[in-house]
């Protein structure tokens, strides 16, 4: 079933970045934005745009795909 | 993987806590210092009841809530060295903020100064000089939309997305505000509408939709 227009996407992001032992701060200065963007990609309350997406699969050497789920099964 | 050369890079966290803290306060100092300016340019105006002792009160009172937030952390120097640790982007954040407190108490103290009651910058005749109202509306025209561009481009994503919802609501508020207002003062229930109050009106809004969805 589609999700509903507007529905926050998932990610994996929190576990990725405590997996590599970042603060919030670390991994905001890895990806040249700020503590509160990473903050709310993380909790749902803004999706990246897809440069932002792609700068963040590289960081952890992922498929975009991976980190972000839109719920939609495949 | 952090790294020793990542942790030094980035600094000790509780600095970078600190100096979150303080952001959350300087978002608030802006508002204040906004609104200083703001209000004191447009309730200076002879026909209101607003003098000019209350408006330089009133910016008074933004100095000593600024004096205030940097005395509560007991060394403003450190807080600023601690700036180097945060994320680069923050830091344009706080430079521009440093910016706009500045520019909020520029316009406080204009505003008290060119007050229609009485002060420096007016004449006999209670109007402001010609060459000064030129001077603001080209500094207005010139500076605001280069500061602007500069900050627009150095801030990331997330705050251009946070900035064009409060855009977008404040733009709403104010369309259907002024014709509510509007419809008020055609029926007699209500005063004409004052443009300026619509503005500061927008510009809370704006401002306030901005940083909730920046910093909450």
């Amino acid at each position: 079933m589609a999700p509903l227009a507007g529905q926050p996407m998932k990610n994996k992001l929190k576990v990725l970045r405590a997996m590599n032992d970042w603060s919030q701060a670390d991994l905001a200065e890895r990806l040249d934005v700020s503590r509160q963007a990473v903050n709310a990609i993380e909790t749902g309350k803004h999706d990246p745009s897809l440069p932002l997406a792609f700068r963040i699969g590289r960081l952890f050497s992922m498929p975009i795909e991976e980190i972000f789920n839109d719920g939609v099964e495949p | 993987m952090t790294t020793g050369d990542d942790e030094r890079k980035i600094g000790p966290r509780p600095w970078v806590r600190i100096v979150r803290f303080s952001l959350t306060l300087l978002a608030i100092i802006v508002l204040v210092a906004f609104a200083t300016g703001a209000w004191t340019g447009h309730f200076s105006d002879g026909n209101r009841s607003w003098s000019l002792a209350f408006g330089a009160m009133m910016t008074a009172f933004a100095v000593a809530v600024c004096g205030l937030c940097f005395a509560a952390f007991g060394d403003s120097r450190a807080l600023w060295a601690a700036m180097q640790y945060l994320p680069k982007r923050e830091q344009v954040t706080v430079k521009f903020i440093a910016v706009a407190i500045l520019l909020g108490l520029f316009g406080g103290l204009i505003g008290g100064l060119s007050s229609a009651s009485g002060g420096p910058f007016v004449g006999e005749s209670r109007n402001l000089p010609p060459a000064f109202a030129i001077g603001m509306v080209v500094l207005l025209a010139t500076v605001s939309p280069w500061l602007t561009r500069r900050w627009w481009r150095a801030i990331d994503e997330h705050e251009q997305a946070a900035y064009t919802e409060g855009a977008n609501i404040a733009g709403h508020f104010i369309m259907f505000a002024g014709v509510a207002w509007w419809v008020l003062s055609r029926a007699k229930l209500a005063p004409d509408p004052d443009a300026m109050a619509l503005i500061i009106a927008m510009c809370f809004v704006w401002t306030g939709v901005w940083f909730y969805r920046k910093f909450a």
